[in-house]
């Protein structure tokens, strides 16, 4: 499948600050195009992803800060590479 | 004053109730029954019990007292009998002091001093009547938006709570404040790890500095308890719903506040000083909490879930929103709006304006799936221990 789907249809950016976004429906494993502004990236999501669950937008190293809604919501605990979930295998809560 | 202009009864010049209620409450757990007897001979009657009045100390017994008192002072209560029994911490005198009677009715009834059931029957039937006539005559008359109040609430989230319902309700909460009303954002603990958003919008240092310790206290009540947070929050069905952290939680959690500037931090039950958006200290308990609110003024509730609740309140409508289709579906009678379709492009704005042409409707005596269902939940949060 090299077909490329737009990201925003199957998954919502909540800030222009964010470095991962939500699927809002089962994603599968692909390339999408995420466009902001005049710029547009290509993801290529090696895995399905589950509604509700994050995927990285960029490569985020280990300890950075990880963000949603504008707000830090933990610190990477591995690198983690654009495409690919972020949830609690990779994210540690800094609470 | 803004062009919304509602109907509702009027209490005083700034207060008007969107429901005219006559409730018949206990003072103290050992009234309950007797209350209940009471309820059943009128169905008009909102009957009103706990498990509170007696054998607490201090901050409780003040905590207490705020919440039933405040509970009376709601304007969408319009007469109340207060039924105690006679020898206890919370006395109805007390409650009946700190009640504002202009624009309603107060009465009260000792089972102690009355003495046998029949009798306390008769009395209950008297002060019923004069209530009746009371309420009756009074007619909802204009009133303007920026004299309502406002909850919110969440129970039962889902990682599209804060992606479909919480912002709705955010855009809600923003265009209520602007009209000039009051709107309450409640649950301390659902705000641990959502510090660096709420402080940048509290323009106040008192304010900023009480809220922030107040978060702090509640971390520290889970590892006095022996609780990891990082272990227990978010659950593990929040989890496996693709919710990775607290913070993330709690984010999620305080959208349905919208984007204005906090201007107070008031206790439990104590009715906000300020206009605007305030936040009351509440447990995360989601009848503690609501109860909390509508002691404290709230004419109504907006409620989210995402895995579905009955809740109601006794004397404020609740509007329960739902955060996804599927449970709508399945719970259809105990929703009122569905945000589930924003996952499939139903726009955000579209669903707050939904929402708050609803809220109107409820003001103006439109019933929400909770008054339908007669659900009534009172629970008064406890500080400390009984004795």
């Amino acid at each position: 499948m090299n077909q490329h789907r737009n990201l925003s249809d199957y998954a919502i950016i909540l800030s222009g600050k964010d470095n991962v976004a939500t699927a809002l429906v089962d994603l599968s494993a692909g390339n999408y195009i995420s466009s902001s502004g005049e710029s547009r990236t290509t993801i290529t999501v090696p895995e399905d992803i589950s509604a509700g669950f994050k995927l990285a937008l960029s490569d985020i190293r280990k300890a950075e800060p990880i963000y949603k809604y504008g707000y830090v919501i933990g610190l990477a605990k591995t690198d983690i590479k654009k495409g690919h979930c972020v949830h609690v295998h990779n994210l540690l809560s800094s609470v | 004053m803004s062009e919304i202009k509602l109907k509702g009864y009027r209490r005083s010049d700034s207060l008007f109730g969107i429901r005219n209620h006559i409730v018949v409450m206990s003072s103290v757990s050992c009234a309950n029954s007797v209350v209940e007897r009471i309820a059943k001979t009128d169905s008009d009657i909102i009957q009103i019990t706990h498990q509170h009045g007696c054998t607490h100390m201090g901050a409780d017994t003040e905590q207490v007292l705020r919440t039933l008192s405040g509970t009376c002072n709601n304007p969408n209560v319009g007469g109340v009998l207060l039924v105690g029994l006679g020898c206890e911490n919370v006395s109805v005198s007390d409650i009946a002091s700190h009640v504002d009677h202009s624009g309603k009715i107060v009465k009260t009834l000792l089972i102690q001093e009355i003495g046998e059931i029949q009798k306390i029957m008769d009395a209950a039937r008297d002060s019923i009547r004069q209530m009746k006539d009371f309420v009756l005559k009074q007619q909802r008359s204009n009133f303007d938006i920026c004299h309502l109040t406002v909850g919110l609430e969440c129970g039962g989230s889902d990682p599209f709570s804060g992606i479909t319902a919480n912002p709705a309700v955010g855009l809600v909460s923003d265009r209520l404040v602007e009209l000039g009303a009051t709107v309450i954002l409640s649950e301390i603990p659902e705000m641990i790890g959502a510090e660096a958003s709420l402080k940048s919008r509290i323009p106040d240092d008192t304010v900023r500095q009480r809220l922030l310790a107040r978060i702090k206290d509640y971390v520290r009540f889970a590892k006095d308890a022996g609780c990891d947070l990082r272990g227990s929050n978010p659950s593990p069905g929040n989890i496996k719903a693709g919710l990775s952290s607290i913070e993330e939680k709690s984010l999620g959690s305080i959208t349905k506040g919208g984007r204005s500037n906090i201007k107070e931090f008031v206790e439990y039950a104590r009715r906000p000083k300020c206009k605007g958006l305030v936040v009351m200290d509440t447990p995360g308990n989601d009848p503690e909490s609501v109860t909390g609110m509508v002691a404290g003024g709230a004419n109504l509730v907006l409620f989210t879930t995402g895995t579905g609740t009955p809740l109601g309140n006794p004397v404020a409508p609740v509007i329960k929103i739902s955060s996804n289709t599927g449970m709508y579906q399945r719970m259809s009678d105990f929703i009122d709006i569905n945000a589930g379709e924003i996952i499939k492009g139903t726009r955000t704005d579209a669903v707050a304006d939904e929402i708050f042409e609803f809220l109107l409707d409820v003001c103006n005596g439109r019933q929400t799936a909770a008054e339908v269902n007669n659900c009534r939940e009172f629970a008064i949060n406890r500080i400390g221990p009984s004795f």
